[in-house]
């Protein structure tokens, strides 16, 4: 299902640009700088605590900046993916072949989302020195590594229902952007102000402890399970346990915050990633519908 | 092969195709003909199943593009009027890609691109990027992925556009040969004698209207009928003797002549030896010189200018 032609010959002409190598270098070398400046002081001082809290925090801070990169790569790469069928005149010709929408679809995202899953993997290794360091398991490198992975998958599917929409790579590209960062924005601030918004008092949340963990998360904003830096933040505080004072603090989430830790940091980052998970397979299926209505390969046969 | 009934299309106000009634037999190499905006295209699309039309229906091998396009597109071949090729792709693979979206299998793939590349000339090109093919060889290798599934149709939308006279003729080559397998083509172009040479039957669309269809026989028939004769004189015949040749004339062929440069006249009448010699004749009694005394068979260039003038 995965190597459909679409997804084949896209694949081929990626890798044969010298763009795509480039990208590659740039990733690995961003984090493996990242790395460098972050654990050179305590090169050769052997495995103390304060190089064990370095490690840990090397790992948040270049799981943030993985973070950054695909929202900062992911739109535009899939955005263009239809836009720019249309844009080259081959789109007509891919339809003629009696190839559904669905293929189309599925083709362009999983070319996209194999790039950036090798960017993803090149990212590695300069995540893994936290091994060294201690305070970081491997198995805890490789779930983020799966976390950020859906992250992308999220972000390319936005840009998939935005390319099926649009005529020209550029307007595909700018409106996905804006349509990335509006989620981001919107799952974050409806979670705070509007109908959608938590409201705890102080009682409520004192008895927010007693509550089962499914009555706390179904109490919660639901918009809030959508934000991808929640789901990363909220597993990073569950494997690494340090980053309660940023979320209290810098997040001002405080009443939030308080439902998070009744409920479980790795249980609401859990939550968020199948929220997202349900997100892109719906946006996915929302493209293919685009698709099918633009092109009229859905009509009914009179039979 | 393919049956137009009534097949409408419009685009806001504007009326691309008005009630197109069309039929191709199988095996035709039928030319399409009209002026830019004739709503050509239009119908190209219509039965490639890419446009669907406002109102009417079109058969292709007796399947409606309508009710039923999946089983449409498997009888049609269709080449728009731009190349439609990747970048960072060789021609091999641009194929493969199309084959593979028609769910052909591995071998039979590798088999249909090479018969493909060899009908086309391409096979040393195998190997070498669609980007940097000359624009004839980008045209040829968009035919060869029309021709991909061996359609039984085939729809050209202005092969011919923007190629130098060579690359021109080898398309015409090219398209002979596959007339002779017995496929039907419908091809289209702004140029009227281009397509008399090769095709069997054609059409002439103006504004979305049929204006003319039949065998290239039936068109150059209409043509002679309109034969102009021209008479020209040694000196533009003035006075009493002008106002009597013209008087002759219409008694002759039932009208005045038409003389657009001074000493020629044009004449719209009748193609007849005895009524040419009747009217000779009686200008040489007039006295008057003429020097040329001729029919001039209309090209099918003015024939098409003519018929789709407003």
């Amino acid at each position: 299902m995965m190597l459909n032609p679409i997804f084949e010959s896209s694949a081929r002409r990626r890798m044969r640009t010298v763009k795509t190598p480039a990208i590659v270098t740039a990733y690995a070398g961003v984090m493996a700088g990242l790395a460098f400046s972050q654990m050179t002081p305590f090169l050769g001082s052997g495995t103390t605590v304060g190089a064990m809290r370095l490690g840990v925090e090397c790992y948040i801070w270049m799981t943030a900046l993985q973070l950054m990169l695909i929202i900062l790569v992911a739109p535009a790469l899939s955005a263009v993916s239809i836009a720019g069928e249309r844009e080259r005149q081959t789109f007509d010709l891919l339809l003629v072949t009696g190839v559904g929408p669905w293929s189309i679809v599925w083709g362009k995202l999983m070319e996209n989302f194999a790039f950036l899953a090798l960017l993803i993997l090149c990212g590695a290794p300069a995540m893994a020195l936290s091994i060294v360091t201690g305070g970081v398991s491997l198995a805890d490198i490789a779930l983020t590594l799966l976390a950020l992975m859906l992250i992308a998958f999220a972000a390319l599917s936005v840009g998939m229902v935005v390319s099926t929409l649009t005529r020209r790579s550029i307007t595909a590209i700018i409106s996905a952007y804006l349509a990335v960062l509006a989620i981001g924005a919107l799952s974050w601030g409806l979670a705070k102000h509007g109908p959608l918004a938590a409201r705890y008092s102080y009682e409520s949340l004192r008895q927010l402890a007693q509550l089962p963990t499914w009555r706390v998360i179904a109490g919660m904003p639901p918009t809030i399970f959508l934000n991808p830096a929640v789901a990363l933040v909220t597993l990073l505080a569950s494997q690494t346990g340090i980053l309660h004072t940023t979320m209290e603090s810098t997040l001002r989430l405080f009443d939030i915050y308080s439902a998070f830790r009744a409920a479980g940091f790795g249980q609401i980052s859990m939550t968020c990633f199948a929220a997202i998970a349900l997100a892109s397979a719906m946006l996915a299926a929302l493209s293919v519908l685009i698709l099918r209505a633009q092109t009229g390969a859905g009509r009914a046969r009179p039979e | 092969m393919i049956d137009c009934r009534k097949l409408t299309k419009r685009y806001g106000k504007t009326v691309a195709l008005d009630g197109l009634d069309l039929f191709v037999g199988q095996g035709e190499l039928h030319g399409f003909v009209g002026p830019n905006g004739a709503g050509k295209t239009t119908a190209m699309r219509i039965l490639s199943t890419l446009l669907r039309p406002d109102s009417g229906d079109a058969l292709v091998d007796g399947i409606s593009v309508v009710s039923d396009p999946g089983k449409v597109r498997a009888q049609v071949g269709y080449m728009p009027d731009f190349f439609g090729v990747y970048d960072n792709l060789k021609v091999w693979e641009y194929l493969d890609l199309y084959a593979g979206c028609l769910r052909m299998g591995e071998k039979e793939r590798r088999k249909r691109i090479d018969e493909l590349l060899a009908l086309i000339a391409l096979t040393d090109k195998r190997e070498a990027f669609v980007d940097g093919l000359s624009r004839g060889m980008k045209q040829r290798l968009c035919l060869a992925r029309a021709l991909i599934h061996d359609p039984q149709l085939l729809i050209l939308d202005e092969p011919a556009s923007g190629m130098d006279p060579r690359a021109r003729a080898e398309m015409r080559d090219i398209l002979t040969e596959i007339g002779q397998m017995g496929k039907t083509v419908l091809i289209s172009s702004h140029i009227l004698p281009e397509l008399s040479q090769m095709c069997s039957s054609m059409s002439i669309l103006e504004r979305g209207k049929l204006i003319f269809s039949g065998t290239v026989e039936a068109l150059e028939t209409k043509m002679h009928a309109h034969a102009e004769l021209i008479v020209r004189f040694a000196q533009p015949p003035e006075g009493e003797s002008a106002q009597e040749a013209r008087e002759t004339v219409q008694a002759v062929c039932d009208a005045l002549p038409d003389e657009r440069e001074p000493g020629v006249w044009r004449m719209d009448m009748p193609e007849s030896d005895e009524g040419d010699a009747r009217l000779l004749a009686k200008l040489m009694a007039l006295g008057l010189p003429v020097c040329e005394f001729k029919r001039e068979k209309v090209t099918l260039e003015q024939v098409f200018m003519e018929v789709t003038r407003e």
